[in-house]
């Protein structure tokens, strides 16, 4: 499978502040990639860069085999892009707005376009500034859909929209998740986890990780321990372990490198005594969470 | 072709308000501008009897379609990161051509249409003067649409756009302040090499950085051009010698066609006390001039003045703009110079030795013709079409013209003896009376005006040093010589023969005496 994002030490600086610091992200085709982290992690930033809606300071971006910097005009034809905020033209219609963009794109699927607005309960005739947020977003990634883009980027696409509307549009996006890479940013950690798969973790410009999601998820794992009596705190533990606690006769921590067998063998090196090792699947919340609280280095 | 259509297609849906706007503001300017004379001038009821609605219209007109080309270009906002259509398909070009097309069809086409109709309606040929009307529109394309295209694709909203207006006129400003104040620098429209590359390096800038912003959308690499560019015509305006620049325009001669001496100052016309708080000090250089041909005249185009008193004080600037037409008939004249109030007060009192520079132009008569003035208006191809001003306060009198595109430069002359029309009741021709003349400068210089009137409308102003006749009776009033019905008014075009420079000197000249006053 190709590349379609490749970014090699991406580095974006504002004056002082480093938004990006030497960022290198592959996105495989057909993937549904999640690029997830706090606020001003610089999510917004890479989507920019990589749209050449802004410039990096140093490093490379390639987005569909072609340099982010040469991207333009007829490049978007094959680029759904929607992000929470665009300034849609709202003096037209949603009809208008959909009837006015669909010239610019030869592979432009009318059928879609009405499967769209009916999934997405959109009004064909409501001026687009009298439609809710939600709705100008099912309306922005109809647009972007409706000709059958190779990749779809969208920045934030959940954030502020009731349960109903994200089901919808995340159900629009799966259906077309299989002939369309997709490329998101959020913290909506668990829309994410339904649909994605993979993951990248941004935090104060730089990509911790980048994985499948099915593999983050066998990685990590919730250990409790139980003791006869009580646990004695290790000298030292496995830089793997995240969250060491203690109680009287237990003990628990958050393994980031699971394996079925050599965890044990490793819990049993630390604690000679313990009586009961067991281990819980983590959501990918719990997961973020635990890396936010290390700082993200995993 | 489809993608400019169809943007251009959007953009009349959208704007459709403004492109009404615009045509109803057209079509009263041409209601109010044909026919001119034959209609009353309207007055608006907003600012009474300041402006009239007529001369109201062109200004607001104009501001209109810089106001609709901003909204026009910022539809698709060139600024910033945020805008749905810059991660859509467009090609910058394909939008580019469509926002021009738009000013084409919007403002260019039904403005062309209306300058037919004006030109018709004064019953001027249409196909002679369809270089110039396209002539016209390309002018003000490039004087108004291209700066207001270029605001527009370099800033984001109307209030971005508005800053960006007041930046340009400070800009404006502070060419004009640092050009004036530059040693000479009065004299800068003389300077053509200078003025042209600034011209040029401002208008490429203009242009350049619009097609970067459209192609790029780098906003600071885009207002830096401009920027740059403003800060490279600022020093070439302060830099400029300007002074070498009119030395070498004009030579100094050893047979001048005009006899030019400096002359001791009269106090009838000097010899004032300037107002305390004025910073400016008038002085008037009294000349003696003969000597000038017949079929000629010659015009003073600038003046420096160096003082010098007997204890060695010295005081002197550079070359200072005269506008002083010299006839035939003429005897005695005066040229006007400004000096700082700290000056005046370091010389006044003193008795100085005057020594002036003059650079001078001859101009002779050429394709000589003649037309009679008739009370009602009347044709002349060189003219246009014109009637007898009703210019009260003029002394001699005016010929008000209308004239496709651009006015002519002229020489004209009346003899008032032939002319027989005096105001007084009884007329009176002294011998004395030598010939009125009227000078319109050769403004062609291949570029054309821009503007939205197809009709150039310019007057002709006589004026002689001795409009009034005194009576036999000596009763001690006087006859004013006017220009009327049946004057028979010599035309010919100016033709210019030579440029040359003069220096005089005139010795102890009481300084005292060439203040005229202060401003």
């Amino acid at each position: 499978m190709n590349e379609v994002i490749r970014t090699e030490s991406l580095t974006k600086k504002y004056r002082s502040l480093r938004a990006l610091d030497g960022v290198n992200l592959d996105i495989r085709e057909g993937s549904v990639y999640a690029l997830v982290g706090p606020n001003g992690a610089g999510k917004t930033t890479l989507i920019k860069i990589l749209m050449n809606l802004i410039d990096a300071s140093t490093g490379r971006a390639s987005v569909l085999g072609m340099d982010s910097k040469r991207i333009r005009g007829q490049a978007y034809t094959q680029i759904g892009y929607v992000s929470e905020n665009q300034e849609i033209p709202e003096w037209m219609r949603v009809s208008e707005l959909l009837d006015y963009v669909h010239p610019f794109y030869p592979s432009w699927d009318a059928d879609l376009e009405n499967s769209l607005l009916k999934q997405f309960d959109l009004p064909r005739d409501k001026k687009i500034k009298a439609i809710s947020r939600g709705m100008k977003m099912k309306l922005a990634l109809a647009s972007a859909l409706a000709f059958h883009p190779k990749l779809v980027v969208l920045d934030e696409p959940f954030g502020g929209l009731d349960p109903l509307v994200r089901d919808q549009l995340i159900e629009g996006l799966l259906e077309r998740a299989r002939e369309s890479t997709v490329f998101l940013s959020s913290h909506d950690l668990t829309e994410i986890e339904s649909f994605a798969t993979h993951v990248g973790y941004l935090e104060s410009g730089k990509l911790s990780f980048s994985e499948e999601l099915a593999s983050l998820r066998n990685r990590f794992r919730e250990i409790e321990l139980t003791f006869t009596s009580p646990p004695q705190l290790p000298q030292s533990v496995p830089s793997s372990w995240l969250q060491m606690k203690l109680a009287s006769n237990a003990a628990g921590f958050i393994e980031t490198n699971f394996d079925e067998e050599k965890t044990p063998e490793n819990i049993r090196r630390v604690f000679v005594d313990v009586q009961d090792v067991s281990s819980k699947p983590m959501n990918l919340r719990s997961i973020f969470l635990a890396m936010a609280r290390k700082g993200g280095e995993v | 072709m489809d993608h400019i259509l169809h943007i251009f297609r959007k953009d009349g849906r959208r704007h459709w308000p403004e492109i009404l706007a615009s045509l109803v503001l057209l079509a009263l300017y041409a209601h109010l501008n044909v026919h001119p004379w034959q209609k009353p001038d309207y007055r608006s009821f907003l600012f009474g009897r300041l402006f009239s609605l007529k001369s109201a219209v062109t200004p607001v007109l104009l501001l209109f379609w810089s106001f609709m080309i901003v909204r026009v270009v910022q539809s698709e906002t060139l600024v910033g990161d945020r805008q749905w259509w810059i991660t859509k398909p467009y090609d910058w070009w394909k939008l580019l051509f469509a926002k021009l097309f738009f000013v084409v069809v919007v403002i260019l086409l039904p403005l062309f249409f209306v300058q037919l109709y004006l030109l018709h309606g004064e019953g001027f040929s249409i196909f002679r003067n369809l270089g110039g009307i396209l002539g016209t529109e390309f002018a003000l394309s490039v004087v108004l649409f291209a700066p207001s295209f270029s605001l527009a694709a370099l800033s984001k909203g109307l209030g971005q756009a508005f800053l960006g207006l007041v930046a340009i006129f400070l800009g404006a400003w502070a060419i004009y302040w640092v050009t004036d104040n530059a040693p000479s620098g009065n004299m800068s429209n003389f300077a053509d090499t200078p003025q042209s590359i600034q011209t040029v390096l401002l208008v490429s800038a203009i242009i350049v950085a619009t097609l970067f912003q459209f192609a790029r959308r780098k906003i600071w690499s885009s207002r830096g051009l401009i920027m740059g560019t403003f800060s490279a015509v600022l020093l070439i305006g302060h830099f400029t010698p300007y002074g070498k620049y009119v030395e070498r325009a004009y030579p100094l001669v050893s047979n001048p066609p005009a006899r030019i001496s400096l002359r001791q100052p009269n106090e009838s016309i000097g010899g004032h006390t300037p107002f305390d708080f004025s910073d400016n000090i008038s002085l008037l250089i009294p000349l003696k001039v003969s000597g000038v041909a017949k079929n000629s005249v010659v015009l003073v185009d600038g003046m420096t003045l160096a003082l010098k008193t007997s204890d060695g004080t010295q005081w002197s600037r550079g070359w200072f703009n005269q506008w002083l037409q010299i006839w035939s008939e003429d005897e005695r004249e005066s040229l006007s110079y400004q000096m700082k109030r700290k000056d005046y007060e370091k010389l006044k009192g003193s008795t100085v030795q005057v020594q002036i520079q003059l650079a001078l132009r001859e101009y002779r008569e050429a394709d000589i013709t003649e037309v009679v003035a008739t009370g009602s208006p009347f044709r002349d191809p060189r003219l246009g079409l014109c009637r007898l001003g009703t210019f009260r306060t003029s002394s001699v009198g005016t010929v008000e013209c209308l004239k496709p595109i651009r006015s002519p430069g002229l020489m004209a002359t009346f003899d008032p003896k032939q002319a027989q029309c005096y105001v007084a009741d009884e007329d009176y021709a002294g011998p004395e009376l030598t010939p009125v003349h009227a000078w319109l400068g050769p403004g062609d210089n291949g570029i054309p005006d821009p503007g939205v009137s197809p009709l150039q409308e310019y007057s002709i102003y006589f004026s002689q040093s001795k409009p009034w006749v005194p009576r036999e009776d000596s009763s001690g009033r006087s006859t004013l010589v006017r220009l009327c019905s049946g004057t028979r008014i010599r035309l010919a075009r100016p033709a210019e023969a030579q440029r040359f420079r003069l220096k005089l000197q005139l010795d102890n000249v009481p300084f005292d005496a060439l203040v005229a006053g202060s401003f």
